[in-house]
């Protein structure tokens, strides 16, 4: 029951890998895994810097700012995190 | 008597008589209706000369203006705006730029310069302390921006900053910048305002000065700033890391960065060479800040030995990665950035560069254009050589260089047949880099921004993060509909201020609209509420519309490109969704008080203090009123949803 999470930078640098594993989180979202992300590699910031510097993107598929809170990850999935720079 | 935040001057310049004047600022009251920079830009420019001029006659009259907050140490506020009637679009032309020119004009005692008239031979205008000169500058015409700034600071000052054009201004190309800070490479890019300068035959204006900016509250502006600094520097980390170039690969992902003439949604695979990471893993060696920035976006690059050529000064940014990269299917970062110091060095808008090289390729595809057209030149997709001779030829203005300088629009008038169909622009102006089928504000935004196709009203920010006291605490899905014709209005007036006061668009999500507001009070000593600071920028917006319906604009002008409303994606992150551009724009219409006709009602410009243009109006608006709306800045009403 895991998840892959595939970093690219900065994140990548801060965990001191670019693919890493994650147990399914017991509430089973984005949020809660990101959260656990946060708390294990407190060089990524907190988990609202986590939101705000990062596209969320499971199985390729894009993870509105809306939708963190409730989507579901399961065992199997990809997550990828890439920087977010909205602006130019 | 201004206490604090602005110089109360503006230089006069008339090229046509070789005269210089100072000029007293405008009254308080129309400063505090319009601020600065392009909001009293087209308080000036509306009435005198007004929009009925000739963009690259003498009598277009060419605006240079700081803001109230350029200058200050309010974070990333080193910025000014570049006016004018656009030879591209022929509608109202600006261009927001950052480097330190803004900071210079003002500390040699000036608010702005007002350019009219045109110059006999080449001249350049030093700016000092001591007043004004217009300088030969002959020996100039004919360089490119770089040299040109080299030689300048040279026989002015070494500490002076330079904004100038280069030959693509100087031969009137339509999509010629005005360039700033030297090899760092700022640009006012957008509208072809090079070419207004190269019309006037002025190459550059030099600016150097030692005054402090005055400031009414300093305490309290140290300590507003103190309590949101470093949070801005923290959240807007990415942007030093990696620039804006920082979201490549996330863009890609979502289908927001045009590849291939706006034909291609997956381009996830070459996304990551051109990258912000890309580039700092290569050849980076350096970054450099705007005025007051404590960011740092800028990118200093160097490449030797490279088969495109050498780089030694600005790298490219998120745009000039789309344009000079994706648009042509170039994943060579190199050559990409080699294209960008060419755009520099040339004077060259990269984003309508871009657009008209897409559109050259897809033209040579379809037949449309052949190589008896290019000079032999076989424009293809993903091809470096055909990126940088089109880049060069542009700049020169030579060969098919001459056409695509024009613009796309104009190149596909020329063309003739379907070219039309696969040029994208708006007004005239043609697209930047982020796909209304991406990020759906996008369809309506670029739609009805007054200069034409145009991202910095930012409403894909709203897509993004929220902005709670516009009345979205979360942000929009991006997708959505209904409610997005609101959001886009609230947040092109919201983002209008910063092209007034002159603060960094990149700055939105790091701070509240409430510290801007803190920020223009400790500087200017003013009283200015949140719902007063929104109004204002709803006016401007509102006036820069009238400076486009006096010439005959309406919803007919409000219109996008088929491709991005009619060709969905079938791969990629955004498939198989299209924008539905009529209802957002209807509701846009309806929040903005103005008819279905896309024309302002009298009532609404009576509401934000524009009586006196509601004589402009066609007669049987001037008595319309707006449909009734509530704003949370103004009642606490919830966002329309």
């Amino acid at each position: 029951m895991a998840v892959t999470l595939l970093l690219r930078e900065p994140a990548a640098s801060r965990v001191g890998a670019s693919a890493l594993t994650l147990p399914v989180p017991t509430e089973g979202t984005l949020l809660a895994l990101l959260a656990e992300l946060a708390a294990r590699y407190p060089r990524l910031g907190s988990l609202d810097d986590l939101l705000a510097k990062y596209e969320p993107f499971i199985n390729d598929v894009h993870v509105e700012p809306g939708d963190v809170v409730r989507a579901p990850v399961r065992d199997g999935d990809t997550v990828l995190l890439l920087s977010a720079v909205s602006g130019g | 008597m201004l206490s604090g935040g602005y110089m109360g001057r503006l230089l006069s310049v008339d090229l046509s008589e070789q005269r210089v004047e100072e000029l007293p600022l405008p009254s308080e009251e129309i400063l505090r209706a319009y601020y600065g920079g392009a909001g009293l830009g087209v308080r000036l420019l509306y009435d005198d000369p007004g929009p009925h001029v000739d963009p690259l006659g003498p009598e277009n009259v060419l605006l240079f203006l700081t803001g109230p907050l350029t200058g200050t140490r309010v974070p990333l506020s080193g910025r000014h705006a570049v006016c004018a009637r656009s030879p591209l679009t022929g509608v109202w032309g600006e261009s927001d730029i950052g480097g330190t020119f803004g900071t210079a004009l003002k500390r040699a005692g000036y608010d702005g310069v007002i350019v009219r008239g045109a110059a006999e031979k080449p001249v350049y205008l030093w700016i000092t302390e001591d007043g004004a000169e217009i300088r030969d500058a002959g020996h100039l015409w004919g360089r490119d921006y770089y040299e040109t700034d080299e030689l300048l600071r040279a026989e002015t000052h070494p500490k002076a900053v330079t904004h100038g054009i280069g030959q693509a201004g100087e031969r009137l190309c339509r999509i010629a910048a005005v360039m700033s800070d030297g090899r760092d490479g700022r640009a006012a890019g957008r509208t072809g305002l090079g070419a207004v300068m190269g019309s006037k035959r002025l190459k550059a204006l030099v600016a150097y000065g030692t005054r402090q900016i005055p400031v009414a509250d300093p305490e309290a502006l140290a300590a507003s700033i103190k309590a949101r600094g470093t949070g801005i520097r923290g959240k807007m980390e990415n942007y030093t890391l990696f620039g804006s170039a920082g979201g490549v690969e996330a863009n890609a992902r979502l289908a927001d960065m045009p590849a291939h003439n706006w034909t291609v949604g997956d381009w996830t695979a070459h996304a990551p060479k051109i990258s912000g990471q890309r580039m700092a893993e290569t050849i980076l060696i350096g970054r450099y800040y705007c005025g007051a920035c404590i960011v740092g976006c800028g990118r200093r690059v160097r490449v030797v030995d490279s088969p495109w050529g050498n780089v030694d000064g600005g790298g490219p940014e998120y745009e000039a990665m789309a344009g000079l990269g994706s648009m042509v299917g170039v994943d060579d970062l190199y050559a990409v950035a080699r294209a960008n110091e060419l755009c520099n060095r040339y004077g060259i808008d990269v984003i309508s560069c871009g657009g008209v090289m897409g559109f050259a390729i897809e033209a040579f595809e379809k037949g449309l254009l052949t190589a008896a057209d290019t000079g032999g030149l076989e424009l293809r997709w993903s091809d470096p050589n055909v990126l940088l001779t089109l880049v060069e030829l542009i700049g020169r203005r030579e060969g098919i260089g001459a056409l695509l300088g024009e613009g796309v629009k104009r190149a596909a008038e020329r063309i003739g047949g379907v070219a039309a169909e696969f040029a994208l622009e708006v007004k005239g102006l043609e697209l930047p880099y982020h796909d209304p089928r991406a990020l759906s504000s996008l369809a309506v935004s670029y739609a009805t921004m007054p200069r034409g196709a145009c991202h910095r009203g930012n409403t894909h920010g709203l897509e993004r993060y929220g902005v709670p006291e516009l009345g979205y605490p979360e942000p929009l899905p991006r997708h959505a509909t209904t409610g997005k014709g609101v959001a886009v209005a609230r947040m092109q007036d919201y983002q209008g201020l910063f092209n007034a006061l002159k603060l960094c668009q990149f700055m939105t999500p790091a701070i509240a609209i409430s510290d801007i507001v803190r920020w223009l009070n400790a500087v200017t000593g003013w009283d200015v509420t949140l719902p007063e600071l929104l109004t204002a920028g709803e006016r401007m917006n509102n006036l820069k519309r009238m400076y486009n319906v006096r010439l005959g604009l309406s919803r007919k002008d409000d219109a996008l490109p088929a491709r991005v409303l009619m060709e969905a994606f079938t791969e990629g992150g955004s498939a198989g969704y299209l924008p539905d551009f009529v209802a957002m724009l209807n509701e846009y219409y309806d929040y903005r008080g103005w008819t279905r006709d896309g024309i302002p009602t009298g009532g609404r410009l009576r509401a934000l203090g524009l009586d006196r243009e509601i004589a402009d109006l066609p007669p049987a608006y001037r008595e319309r009123e707006p449909l009734p709306r509530a704003v949370p800045w103004e009642s606490g009403a919830a966002a329309a949803s």
